[in-house]
Parts: C-alpha cells; sequence; structure tokens
C-alpha cells in the first residue's frame, strides 16, 4: 500500500495535486470534471482494507477543519467509512475518497473501479461478493466483472449513510465502478433521538439545536448525467428516526 | 512456584499470590473490582493499595456495581495509599513492606476475618523512589508470608509501562498470572471481557474487520453470565455491521435478561436507529465524553 495510498492534497485550502493518480484509477472523474472552483477540494486518499482507520482519522480531521460541527463529525466519519468499506468488500478492493466544500456543503465521495473480473482478488481483503454483511448483493455481477450493485438493506452500511447524511447519491457507471457521495451541510446540528437526552460532546450544557437547509441535487456535482443508474435517497426525519425511500 | 498460563480473576483462591498484568485503568478497575466483590461477598478483609484515595476508590467500586462504603466503614475494606506501608517518603524497604503485609494478616485474623484480601498497584515502582532493586525480593518474601495462610495477594502491573525485564524477573513469584480474557488487542481496537459488571469492554475503533472477535466475546459472555454490560465508553467508532451486530445479540437475549449498554452519544445514536433503544431489556446509558 504506502506511498499511493497517502493522501494527495490534505491540507484544506490548498490546491487539490492531480500527479501521481496510476493508471488504474482512470474511472474516477478528475475534479475539473466536477467543475469544482479552485480550492472546493480539501482531501484526496486512495483507500484499501488497511487504510480505512487512517482514512478516518482524516476525514474527521479535514472536516472539523472546515467547520463541520462537533456532533455531525461522527456523521461525517461514519458515512465515509461505510462507503469506503462497501467499496473495499464489494468493489474493488479498494478506492478513493474526495471530500470537497461548496455553498456550505460537505461532500463526501467515494469512487472504486469496479469489482474485479472472476478470478481477481480484491487486494488484503476478503474476496467480493464476500456478504457476510450484507451490503452487497451475492452474485450481482452475474454477467461477470461488472460492479456489483450495492443495496442497502436495514441496519447496514447503506442505509445508515441514507440515515445521517443529509443527501446521498450512488451512480453506477458504464462498467466503471460506483461513485458514491453523500452530503452534509456545515455549520448546523441535528436532533438527535429526545430519548436520549444527551449533550453534544464538547460542549457541556448546550443543547442539540435543530438543523435547517437542504443540499439540492444541484450542488451535487456530476451526480446528474453521468449515471445509467441513479439511486436517491431521501430521508424525513422525524424525532430522530428517519425514514428512506428509493426514487 | 511459577506462574501458570494466564487465570481469571474470578478463579483466584485465598492463598493465591497473583500477578495481574493490565494494559488501561479502566481494565485495572474493573479487575479489582471483581477482586474486591468476590472478597467481600465471602467475608473476608480487603486492602486495596493505590493511588487512589478512600473516596476515589469507593467512587470507582460503586461505578462497578460495587457498593463499598458499608463495607469500609464496618472496617472490612481499607482503601489507601502506599506512603507508610510500602514507601517512606522517597524510598521502598522489602523487608518494611513484608513487615506491612505481616501486620495486615495478623490485624485481619485478629478481627475475626476468616482470611484477608489484598491488592496492590505497583505503579508506584515507577516512580523515581530508592530501593526499587528490591522488589523482586519484595515479591519473593510475599510469597512466604502467604504460606499456609488464607490470604490472597493481587500485585497490578501496568504491561505497557513496565519494562519486560522487570515483569520476568517477578513473575516466577507469582503463583498466578492473572488477566482480563482478550478477544483482540492491537494499538487500534481492544476486546476484553469485563468482570464487574460481567460483560464486554470494547475500547479504541472498531469496524467488520473485527467481527469475528467480537462475535466471539459475545458468544461467551451471553453463555457465561446472565445479565451482561456492553461497555463501549472508550469506544471511538463502531461500523454499521459491529453495531448490527451487537443489536442483535442483545435483542435475542433480552426477553428474559438484562443487557446494558454503555457508550458515546454518537454510538447510541446508532442503536437507537436500530430501535433498540425501545427492547425491553435493553438499557442504552449514554456517557458524554
Amino acid at each position: 500500500m504506502g506511498d499511493d495510498l497517502a493522501p494527495r492534497a490534505t491540507a484544506p485550502g490548498l490546491e487539490p495535486a492531480t500527479a501521481g493518480q496510476s493508471a488504474g484509477e482512470s474511472a474516477k472523474p478528475a475534479p475539473a470534471a466536477h467543475g469544482l472552483p479552485p480550492g472546493a477540494v480539501i482531501l484526496e486518499q486512495d483507500f484499501d482494507s488497511s487504510s480505512l482507520y487512517a482514512l478516518r482519522s482524516a476525514v474527521s480531521a479535514h472536516a472539523a477543519d472546515v467547520g463541520m460541527v462537533t456532533n455531525r463529525l461522527y456523521d461525517v466519519v461514519t458515512a465515509a467509512h461505510e462507503l469506503a468499506a462497501n467499496a473495499v468488500r464489494h468493489g474493488a478492493g479498494r478506492g478513493h475518497l474526495r471530500l470537497w466544500v461548496l455553498d456550505g456543503i460537505l461532500h463526501c465521495e467515494v469512487s472504486d473501479a469496479g469489482r474485479p473480473a472472476p478470478g481477481d482478488t480484491a487486494p488484503g481483503d476478503t474476496a467480493p461478493g464476500d456478504s457476510a454483511s450484507g451490503d452487497a448483493v451475492p452474485g450481482a455481477d452475474a454477467n461477470g466483472g461488472g460492479p456489483a450493485a450495492w443495496r442497502s438493506e436495514h441496519g447496514h452500511g447503506l442505509w445508515v449513510v441514507g440515515q445521517i447524511a443529509d443527501q446521498f447519491t450512488i451512480d453506477r457507471g458504464n462498467g466503471a465502478g460506483t461513485i458514491a457521495t453523500a452530503a452534509f451541510s456545515l455549520g448546523v446540528t441535528p436532533d438527535l433521538p429526545a430519548r436520549l437526552a444527551c449533550r453534544p460532546r464538547g460542549r457541556p450544557g448546550r443543547s442539540a439545536g435543530t438543523r435547517s437547509g437542504r443540499v439540492t441535487a444541484d450542488s451535487l456535482p456530476g451526480a446528474v448525467g453521468r449515471a445509467r443508474y441513479r439511486k436517491r435517497v431521501t430521508k424525513r426525519r422525524c424525532h430522530g428516526v428517519s425514514t428512506a425511500r428509493e426514487a | 512456584m511459577t506462574a501458570e498460563t494466564s487465570a481469571q480473576i474470578t478463579d483466584l483462591t485465598v492463598d493465591d499470590h497473583a500477578c495481574l498484568t493490565f494494559g488501561e485503568r479502566e481494565e485495572l478497575f474493573d479487575l479489582t473490582a471483581a477482586f474486591v466483590r468476590d472478597g467481600l461477598a465471602a467475608g473476608l478483609k480487603v486492602v486495596w493499595l493505590s493511588d487512589a484515595g478512600p473516596g476515589q476508590a469507593a467512587g470507582e467500586l460503586a461505578r462497578r456495581g460495587v457498593a463499598v462504603q458499608s463495607a469500609m466503614d464496618a472496617g472490612q475494606m481499607i482503601a489507601t495509599g502506599y506512603q507508610d506501608r510500602l514507601l517512606y517518603g522517597q524510598a521502598f524497604r522489602a523487608d518494611t513492606a513484608v513487615r506491612w503485609l505481616s501486620g495486615q494478616l495478623d490485624s485481619a485474623r485478629d478481627e475475626g476475618f476468616p482470611g484477608l484480601r489484598v491488592a496492590v498497584d505497583m505503579s508506584w515502582a515507577l516512580r523515581p523512589v530508592t530501593g526499587i532493586e528490591q522488589l523482586p525480593r519484595f515479591e519473593e518474601e510475599i510469597a512466604a508470608v502467604l504460606d499456609g495462610t488464607t490470604a490472597s495477594v493481587l500485585c497490578q502491573y501496568d504491561r505497557d509501562r513496565f519494562d519486560p525485564v522487570t515483569l520476568a524477573s517477578v513473575a516466577g513469584f507469582h503463583t498466578r498470572s492473572v488477566a482480563a480474557a482478550t478477544y483482540h488487542a492491537d494499538p487500534v481496537l481492544r476486546i476484553c471481557r469485563q468482570y464487574a459488571p460481567a460483560g464486554v469492554r470494547i475500547a479504541g475503533e472498531i469496524d467488520y474487520q473485527a467481527a469475528d472477535s467480537l462475535a466471539l466475546a459475545l458468544a461467551e459472555i451471553v453463555r457465561l453470565e446472565d445479565d451482561i454490560t456492553v461497555n463501549m465508553t472508550d469506544l471511538a467508532f463502531i461500523d454499521a455491521q459491529c453495531t448490527l451486530l451487537i443489536a442483535d445479540a442483545v435483542r435475542a437475549i433480552a426477553t428474559n435478561r438484562t443487557v446494558l449498554l454503555r457508550c458515546g452519544p454518537e454510538i447510541a445514536a446508532g442503536f437507537a436507529r436500530l430501535g433498540i433503544g425501545d427492547v425491553r431489556g435493553i438499557r442504552l446509558v449514554t456517557a458524554d465524553g
């Protein structure tokens, strides 16, 4: 793993580095393809099963640095982890994460190159299609080598991301892998389940506020027009309990 | 005598001179609480030497479901510091320390207790004290003092702070080596048995890669104990699969047992999302930071 898993542009506010991408990462759209303004991308990092801890740590640090409120940081880290873990376990075995900020929204995008052809083994992890955690559909790539369907099941990774993100999209390219993006509003706090009656960490004595502002599809660059298949999970929150529907 | 392979804290008998190794303060307090709890339940006199004063010691034990205040008031339990017992100023002398221990044995016998349990947090030996080279002799003489008595001594060593040479030099004088049953231990994650209250303790960050260890820990505690606690107060991250694994395990037994899940608010929200907070028999308790 080593060097090619290192963050490329880790310092918030710096231009994302574009050098060093390997040919195997060509499935990932370049920042310019998103039309992102300079400085929008705050983190780019490759990952595999051995670097998920480092990935979570980097996501947490950079999300905090751009002002993500303390008690939503955990949601951002969770989303990043679950999307990355899905890529590791049910996709290419490795992938690429990118964080960017646009119009007060933090976007967490995870992309992978799709499942390896039959006979190939995902590096450093269980074979793709091992559905112990259930987020992938076993045998979903029966046509051979195409990207596995990422399915959202109650309690599993993608379901959780759909519950905690302000918006969540999964785009499956034409055999070129999967791009999943979770978006979070900056600077606001969500309602925690009233039953828990707990205070936000690090802010003793202050009660949780109410989240305001929604993410629009327009704020998800690349989410429209590229997808052969698009799934949007929209959430409705009621006393901290979310419901999800697929469109 | 040489130490056997690691025993459980609950296996100790009256004449043991046990060497307990621990990795974190939380683990030390948990194992000490079990040692104290079982000693008081057997009607023994219990002495705990540590940095913690009587109030803090009582608080740590109470937090783990071991109420000691009445035992302290009655003289059955003593929690005190090292000074004038093992240390005199910044000096340690093995013969003086052994004399203190012999005095405790005599006192317990005179007070009518059927036996004595002494837990000694050995972290004092990490300080700049003179006479530290007498530590192996102290351990050797403890073994001699305990011979033929109904007393047991639990020497508590921080395995990360004591060097391996020191640990090896004292290990041979103990009848048993005691440690928490550990299912996973690396720099990121530790999963071990919790003894007071009974359950599993998960600290660090856990994801699907440690799911097998977590499943084993849960399966064993469910088989061994009735009511269980899953202590996640030092857990900084848990992924969806492990959250679901714990939720399914405790939901399955909550019909006729009590389960306590202790964790931070973010992790509690994950369990609440699965409806765990509404299941009869399961208590979801948040510890804020």
